[in-house]
């Protein structure tokens, strides 16, 4: 039952137009906001927010017993909870569950402005030579193919394969990282795509997968202009990490620019799907393995940036368009940046001296900022559990809306 | 003040100090952290303090909703802790009845917090031998629309599984103690919600980013309508005869003469 009729139409600047209604279902009253098209955009109820982005799977953000409960499909999703307070600081643990896989990670929790930040903090460093080692150029470059990387034959990669080019050599760790970064996004990206295709079953969406031919055909290759500017990023992280560890994770404390609007950080590797507006108030969609540029440094009362779309896959906002993206969903694809380039030198100094890549130097490591937590063993639990109370309200609400 | 609500103010200090030096002492950077101290992250405690007319004052931790019926609590001005109730496997026993005669339950008048009722946390103590978690509250009598605010206090003794509480894993503790005192985030929520509603942001919540706190306008000067309308009702109101102290979530603004004097 619909307890009010649209109540409020907002345009832009500040956002995409929205018609907002307050639904009456079994269990209990929703907000439900949706697309001038009548499409459902998101759906606030029992403290949880369902989003249906334009493009890419359902997602679930609850908050349960003090913890943050984010469901991105039925890929998985994370847990995060308090962790502990050291120094003066305080620090989040999310329990990642991706695919059956679960890991942890840490987050120093600060702010600015204040709004409240949450930053990567790696568990552990290594010796300061061997992010020396990432930095600088090998001796001579490194052929590394698909085959090595273990992607051949990967259906991502040859669905993506229009859009998304190895180097052909490595001359340096910075370039081998880079690819590593943009081939986790594009997995993600591939896998959320299936799954929201899979959802929709015939319904509109991205080009079939399994059908690289015909996708590649319709991409536009991320340039590698772009690419040498994410090199770039990956050069900067690593000079930082090389910092941290000589200053064995030294951190200010109290207020503190987040990196989502660090002057020295402009390049952002989009790491979820994400719907922004353009300066028209148009709305589009944003994937991981896109790549924005940060055009302002201080937000709008709304927390909002201007970024230029520096390259996007087919489907999503087009290059060189001037999106709005707020301040805490860049400094999400800067964390995730961290945490993947952090991957990224796991499998580097794993893999050191074999395939063709160079003997690394000291690949021991100390502990970083804090000690890594212990999983949360009731993660995959909670996610499934929220996800279910998630499709049920989602349900209702449908059934609400149809007059059911 | 009165002797006795000093000295309970005493013991629930001495409680939380107890608790919270455990805590530091395992506390080594390098060290993995206990159990005590990532519940001492998750649940911040309660400060009990007093105001210049001597008035016990409660200033809020983490809001907590009563989950489970039969929980004894007893007058915060009581200068003995209360007997502890007992969890154990889903189900809540009593407190043992030779401790309420031996803490003289029936002259102290002890009441059972209702499920449903808010409450804050005052001291945790985890006791890794026994597999035992004490756990005391303060009933938020304000939040519950008592006027003027009456706090009680209560215990609850959570029993786990032999060994549990060395894994280091504190998520199946605190989903045990949420089973009784659930951490409430319902009005933060509603305010996060009805925000979000009401300005429809161009960006739809990104799934990997977590809902960052609303900023807070309030400045000194504006009276208390304009303070209400900002914020919206607080979860209490104390009054002195000076001041007037709104308290909402993570913030307490004090009115002087009807106009804000600060804001905390």
């Amino acid at each position: 039952m619909i307890v009010d009729g649209p109540r409020k139409v907002q345009a832009s600047p500040t956002g995409p137009a929205r018609k907002i209604q307050t639904v009456q279902t079994p269990g209990g009253a929703a907000t439900v906001s949706r697309r001038p098209s009548g499409g459902v955009a998101t759906i606030q109820t029992k403290g949880m927010t369902i989003t249906h982005p334009l493009r890419g799977p359902t997602t679930v953000v609850a908050q349960r017993n003090g913890s943050t409960i984010v469901v991105t499909g039925r890929q998985g999703g994370y847990v995060q909870h308090a962790y502990l307070n050291r120094n003066g600081r305080s620090y989040v643990q999310r329990t990642y569950v991706v695919g059956g896989r679960t890991y942890v990670s840490v987050y120093r929790s600060y702010s600015y402005g204040g709004y409240g930040f949450y930053g990567y903090a790696p568990a552990y460093y290594y010796h300061p030579v061997f992010y020396g080692w990432a930095y600088n150029p090998w001796g001579a470059p490194v052929v590394y193919g698909p085959a090595a990387w273990g992607w051949a034959g990967a259906p991502w990669y040859g669905y993506y394969g229009g859009y998304f080019a190895p180097y052909p050599a490595y001359a340096s760790a910075s370039q081998w990282l880079t690819d590593y970064l943009l081939a986790a996004n594009l997995q993600a990206a591939y896998a959320a795509n299936a799954e929201a295709q899979a959802a929709a079953a015939n319904g509109p969406g991205a080009p079939a997968a399994g059908d690289p031919a015909a996708t590649a055909s319709r991409q536009t290759q991320l340039s590698p202009e772009v690419k040498q500017m994410i090199a770039e990023e990956v050069k900067q992280q690593l000079a930082a990490a090389q910092s941290s560890a000589t200053s064995k994770g030294a951190v200010p404390s109290g207020d503190q620019l987040p990196d989502a609007l660090n002057p020295a950080e402009r390049i952002f590797v989009v790491s979820s799907h994400l719907d922004v507006t353009n300066k028209d108030g148009k709305e589009c969609g944003l994937a991981p393995g896109d790549v924005v540029m940060r055009m302002t440094d201080s937000p709008d009362a709304n927390q909002l940036v201007s970024a230029s779309v520096q390259s996007s896959k087919k489907a999503d906002c087009a290059a060189g368009q001037t999106v709005a993206i707020g301040v805490q969903d860049l400094q999400e694809m800067h964390n995730q940046f961290r945490q993947q380039l952090d991957s990224g030198l796991q499998t580097l100094a794993a893999n050191a001296g074999k395939g063709g890549l160079p003997q690394a130097p000291d690949t021991t490591t100390v502990s970083g900022e804090v000690p890594a937590p212990t999983p949360d063993s009731t993660a995959a639990a909670q996610l499934a559990n929220t996800q279910r109370e998630a499709e049920a309200a989602d349900h209702a609400v449908q059934q609400a809306g149809s007059g059911g | 003040m009165s002797r006795t609500a000093q000295r309970a103010l005493q013991v629930l200090s001495w409680s939380a100090a107890a608790a919270l030096a455990c805590s530091l002492a395992a506390a080594q950077d390098s060290a993995p952290p206990s159990i005590a101290e990532q519940l001492q992250a998750q649940y911040k405690l309660a400060k009990l303090t007093r105001d210049a007319n001597g008035n016990v004052v409660v200033a809020e931790g983490t809001v907590l909703a009563i989950q489970k019926e039969g929980i004894m609590a007893v007058p915060l001005t009581n200068p003995l802790n209360p007997c502890p109730s007992t969890y154990d496997r889903g189900r809540l026993k009593a407190p043992a009845f030779l401790c309420q005669v031996a803490a003289g339950v029936v002259e102290v008048q002890p009441t059972n917090l209702a499920v449903g009722q808010q409450a804050y946390p005052a001291s945790i103590a985890v006791d890794s031998k026994k597999d035992m978690v004490k756990f005391m509250v303060v009933a938020c009598a304000g939040c519950n629309g008592n006027d003027p605010p009456t706090y009680y206090k209560a215990t609850v003794d959570f029993k786990f599984p032999k060994g549990l509480l060395a894994t280091g894993d504190a998520s199946q503790v605190e989903d045990t103690i949420g089973q009784v005192f659930l951490i409430d985030t319902s009005a933060a929520a509603a305010q996060g919600q009805d925000a979000q509603a009401a300005s429809a942001p161009a960006s739809a919540p990104a799934a990997s980013a977590v809902p960052a706190p609303e900023p807070v306008n309030v400045q000194q000067g504006q009276t208390i309508a304009e303070v209400e309308q900002a914020l919206g009702k607080p979860l209490k109101i104390l009054t002195t005869s000076k001041k007037v102290i709104y308290v909402y979530h993570d913030l307490k603004v004090t009115f002087t003469n009807g106009k804000v004097a600060d804001v905390q």
